[in-house]
């Protein structure tokens, strides 16, 4: 047990990192029916542009909030101004356009910041809960944790009882019927896409923290967060959140058996994988159907 | 799904006619490349041919099926671990483990693919891009085999065993040649399928599954033969890249690749060979090119990026598509034509020129061909830029111009000169092509600027004297030929 809780507690908190990339992800393609590939790019830019503000010695708080309203205001353009010509396509085809958005940002800031190493320090990296007086888990993985959980309530809460949430709903069951019913369906499009944002500048701020401060691995960490909103059939906030965690727990507990250690990261992907399949045999595929337009 | 107005008809033409461009042109790039290109370009390029099948198997499940396979590359991971490991363990002939490899890789195809014969469109594509990631990690710790003991046959201590290239293309030149040939073998049985029952078959099932099993065609086998051919290829692929270095690096086949091949794939054009073609020369090419100039690579994928969205947004049928449609109703008597005057007037003026004691032969024929060239595909290239932004200003650029040109012709034709309603495009294509080329010869083929821009102005003149000369007397060859054989581009989209 000694030895088995602090990894249990990295994992737990790196799980609460994928499981709000995987509500951010979950709440988008819920409203929009699309599924973002570029989120990891803008939590990557937003780290990168964090850790420059920072580095050229301004307030720390400036740095957290380019960083987040450069990755919301980036969501935001691609959900005004790109999202809307693509409607009218296969959802495929919408879910592969963002890849490309994704590869626009990604190659942009790895032009402009290159490969150096680098550390995106957060304030409350320093302190941490003490245990048997050893750290047992600082501050920031804390801080994710509470954020993972906070913000999910919140948008259970945004979805359960705002009309923003029941035009999202709406918007889920039949987009063709609700815009009828006079729901503006690009407003609360783009509301979405905003929400995505935010929720990618966040995570991709914890990312660049715990993982690496680079803008192709951040990119790709969409694939790890994809995997948690697969378990959660890209429809359920609770069951994403539950997928993160047990992502995050199981790449970190392997580290624990010698033999499978370094399998560890492929631990999301194995989730996922047998999720689909489950799902698939359960006959639950994913849950938005696009028959209104044939 | 959306009814999709680019979603394509069955291309018309028997299975051995279109099959026949592609053993053509890839039969002469591998006769005519290692005499143009230097040894690095054509390492490049063999790496290109085998991109461009493993594009190929993309642009089948894509195009034929609107299936999304992130995991192809992945397969021609697995493709390529199988071949060496037969070969390093049972030292094995080249071929005969390439073909294990490949039907292993289509054994993994299938596996991959049994679950998408029940799956919508996204969550195949979310599947594979899983599987794509776990091969990544398994390949990242198990790495290829390279001569040691043991199942995975990785060496601990010591140098890295390289394999042989097969016996009949042992050197570089050898060996791209023998890529290419398999290239047109894969790209070539992949158009037969097309052209025969299982490309009817997809093309029904792509429509409508329900109108499909209607129809008595099963979705499941086709689908699923979809899928392991499209394997085999992809495997094949991967022994091949083996091949090529004698190895593989563990890093050789990460996801962020698999996912950039399909995006290129897109943007290359699904629909037909060319595009994949030019989706291998996106992927490994260009960036290689820029490279020699010192660009970054990264710009590279940002302009993918915008480009994938372009040609997503415009219909999906990237730019071999647009390239098709530029060139859709060019005849059969016309290539032969242009052919022959191209000829004449290339070795005509060199032959001149070195007559004149202005230029060598070999620099005045290719510069009188380059300018010939340019003619006929500048057009093209300005249409294909104008396209990323948009059919609409494609248009309009075009209804611009013919207006304009109408109106110039008008005023000429007053002064009672001879009227030509093109006169802006050709004029500005003359002006830029000779210019450019001219500045471009003179630096690589050390020739005066001048001589240059001579020489490629009477290319482009004696061209059209040529023409007009021949008119009267060709006409009804022209006919001939092209009731004989009918417009060779027409079946591409």
């Amino acid at each position: 047990m000694d030895q088995f809780l602090p990894f249990l507690v990295v994992g737990v908190s790196v799980g609460a990192v994928y499981a709000l990339s995987g509500v951010g992800l979950v709440v988008l393609y819920r409203a929009s029916g699309v599924v973002n590939f570029s989120y990891g790019a803008l939590g990557g830019l937003a780290a990168m542009l964090c850790w420059q503000i920072i580095d050229l010695e301004y307030a720390d708080w400036l740095g957290w909030v380019v960083g987040i309203g450069a990755a919301t205001l980036l969501s935001w353009a691609y959900g005004r101004f790109i999202a809307p010509s693509l409607t009218h396509q296969d959802k495929v085809v919408r879910a592969m356009a963002t890849l490309g958005f994704a590869l626009l940002i990604m190659g942009i800031s790895q032009w402009y910041w290159g490969d150096e190493p680098r550390r995106l320090v957060l304030p409350t990296d320093s302190g941490g809960l003490e245990f048997d007086g050893r750290r047992l888990i600082s501050y920031t993985r804390l801080l994710a944790l509470g954020l993972a959980a906070s913000l999910t309530l919140a948008m259970l809460w945004l979805l359960a009882k705002t009309p923003l949430g029941l035009r999202m709903r709406a918007l889920q069951s039949n987009r063709v019927l609700s815009a009828l019913l006079g729901v503006r369906v690009k407003r609360v499009d783009t509301w979405a896409w905003v929400i995505a944002g935010v929720f990618a500048g966040i995570t991709g701020l914890f990312m660049g923290n715990m993982v690496r401060l680079n803008p192709i691995v951040l990119t790709f960490l969409v694939i790890p967060a994809m995997a948690a909103a697969v378990v959660g059939r890209l429809m359920s906030l609770p069951a994403t959140v539950l997928g993160g965690l047990l992502i995050g727990v199981t790449e970190t507990l392997t580290a624990l058996v010698p033999e499978i250690s370094r399998y560890g990261s492929a631990a999301a992907f194995l989730v996922a994988i047998l999720a689909i399949l489950w799902q698939q045999r359960q006959g639950i595929g994913l849950s938005r159907d696009n028959s209104h337009l044939d | 799904m959306a009814r999709d107005k680019e979603k394509m008809d069955i291309p018309p033409g028997k299975p051995l006619r279109r099959v026949m461009p592609i053993v053509v042109t890839l039969g002469l790039a591998a006769v005519l490349g290692p005499w143009l290109f230097s040894a690095y370009w054509l390492n490049t390029f063999t790496t290109v041919a085998c991109l461009a099948l493993v594009a190929g198997t993309v642009a089948l499940l894509f195009g034929q099926l609107g299936m999304v396979s992130l995991a192809q590359f992945a397969l021609a991971g697995v493709g390529g671990w199988v071949c060496l490991r037969l070969i390093h363990g049972f030292a094995l002939p080249f071929e005969i483990a390439l073909l294990a490899g490949a039907l292993v890789a289509a054994v993994f195809g299938l596996l991959v693919g049994l679950p998408a014969l029940r799956m919508r469109g996204l969550y195949l594509a979310l599947l594979t891009l899983m599987v794509a990631a776990a091969v990544q990690v398994v390949v990242d710790v198990v790495g290829f085999p390279d001569g040691g003991a043991g199942f995975t046959g990785k060496i601990v201590a010591g140098q890295r065993v390289l394999i042989q290239r097969p016996w009949i293309a042992s050197s570089d030149t050898a060996y791209y040649r023998y890529v290419v040939l398999w290239l047109a073998f894969g790209l070539g049985l992949i158009e037969w399928q097309r052209a025969t029952m299982p490309g009817r078959a997809w093309a029904l099932i792509r429509k409508s599954e329900a109108a499909a099993t209607a129809a008595g065609v099963s979705v499941l086998r086709y689908k699923a033969w979809a899928f392991t051919f499209g394997g085999f290829l992809a495997g094949l692929s991967g022994g091949l890249i083996a091949g090529l270095n004698g190895q593989l690096d563990n890093t050789g086949f990460p996801v962020s690749q698999s996912i950039l091949l399909y995006a290129l794939t897109v943007v290359g054009g699904v629909y037909n060979w060319v595009g994949v073609i030019f989706a291998g020369l996106l992927v490994r090419a260009l960036p290689a090119l820029l490279n020699d100039h010192g660009v970054d690579g990264n710009l590279a994928n940002a302009f993918y990026g915008f480009a994938l969205l372009v040609s997503l947004i415009q219909g999906r049928k990237g730019l071999a598509g647009q390239l098709a449609d530029f060139y859709k109703f060019v005849r059969m008597s016309r290539i032969l034509e242009g052919l022959a005057t191209w000829g004449v007037i290339s070795i005509g003026l060199g032959l001149l020129f070195t007559v004149l004691g202005q230029a060598g032969f070999a620099g005045a024929f290719f510069i009188s061909l380059i300018a010939l060239l340019f003619r006929l595909v500048i057009p093209g290239v300005c249409w294909l830029l104008l396209g990323f932004f948009g059919k609409r200003l494609q248009d309009r650029t075009e209804d611009m111009e013919a207006a304009l040109s109408l109106r110039l012709a008008q005023v000429f034709e007053r002064q009672g000169w001879v009227p030509d309603h093109r006169f802006i495009k050709r004029v500005l294509n003359w002006l830029f092509i000779g210019l450019f080329v001219a500045w471009v010869a003179s630096g690589v083929f050390d020739v005066p600027f001048v001589t240059a821009l001579a020489l490629i102005w009477l290319s482009l003149a004696a061209k059209v004297g040529l023409e007009v000369a021949a008119y009267p007397h060709l006409l009804s060859l022209r006919q001939r030929i092209d009731k004989r054989f009918p417009k060779p581009f027409a079946s591409y989209r």
